[in-house]
């Protein structure tokens, strides 16, 4: 394995980590807001390429359920075990330990997760956007909310998905070959 | 399946695993795993060389015993 490939694994690995401990501190954070009744200091919302801004104070009051809560960690949590599976892998790739079947199944499970957040995406975001929409002044236009689901994000999970199989494919080679005399 | 009789060869031939390994040019573990029945595929250069160290035929060395399966 060449030194660039090595560092390589080991920035990935390192980034896996770090995204694991801003999950962690993310859903600290949502259980502490909850916890407190401090939901008024979202004040700010970003939904895809669109960021709203409140003034601040205009949200006084607004606070959201234990079912947005649990949405919440759901969320996170599936990003969690994302990350955590993508650890496992640059973890064993930097031990240079490629076609074993413990990276076939964090490959797989990366690919559930993926696909799962197709669907589950912005489910957390409805009923927080749906509380927080009256607070828009909304006196020129209309803004509602509908179900939708993420087309490239299933399509990415899919791909990974076959990228399981031949990796499973790959893993069986391996052994066999280990075992030819 | 295919059974391998190499620990009957190793005990005609009065030869150590250590002993073979170095001669036909293999590791203890992978001889280890050949006489246990545990590999999957064996090369033909190893077989040559098993053959050459051990004095014998192919033949003597593998064995084929019908499946139950197979109705053997």
């Amino acid at each position: 394995m060449s030194k660039g490939q090595k560092t390589f694994y080991k920035v990935m690995h390192g980034l896996s980590i770090l995204f694991i401990i801003l999950g962690l501190i993310a859903a600290g954070f949502f259980i502490v807001i909850k916890l407190t009744n401090a939901a008024d200091m979202i004040y700010s919302l970003v939904i895809g390429p669109l960021s709203i801004t409140f003034t601040e104070g205009v949200t006084q009051g607004f606070s959201f359920t234990y079912l947005d809560l649990i949405l919440l960690l759901v969320y996170i949590a599936i990003f969690l075990i994302m990350f955590w599976n993508v650890q496992v892998f640059f973890k064993h790739l930097k031990d240079e330990m490629l076609f074993i079947m413990e990276n076939a199944r964090a490959i797989r499970n990366v690919a559930f997760c993926v696909i799962f957040l197709a669907f589950f995406n912005h489910v957390p975001f409805y009923s927080l956007l749906n509380k927080l929409l009256p607070y828009l002044d909304t006196n020129q236009v209309e803004i509602s909310l509908q179900i939708s689901f993420d087309f490239g994000l299933l399509f990415t999970g899919l791909a990974i998905l076959a990228v399981y199989q031949i990796f499973k494919e790959a893993v069986r080679i391996k052994e066999e070959n280990d075992l030819t005399i | 399946m295919i059974q391998v009789n190499l620990d009957v060869m190793m005990a005609r031939r009065k030869k150590s695993l250590g002993e073979l390994a170095k001669e036909v040019g293999i590791t203890n573990s992978n001889l280890s795993i050949l006489k246990n029945g545990k590999a999957k595929a064996i090369r033909f250069s190893t077989l040559n060389a098993l053959c050459k160290a051990l004095d014998c035929q192919p033949g003597d060395l593998l064995e084929y015993i019908p499946d139950d399966e197979e109705g053997g």
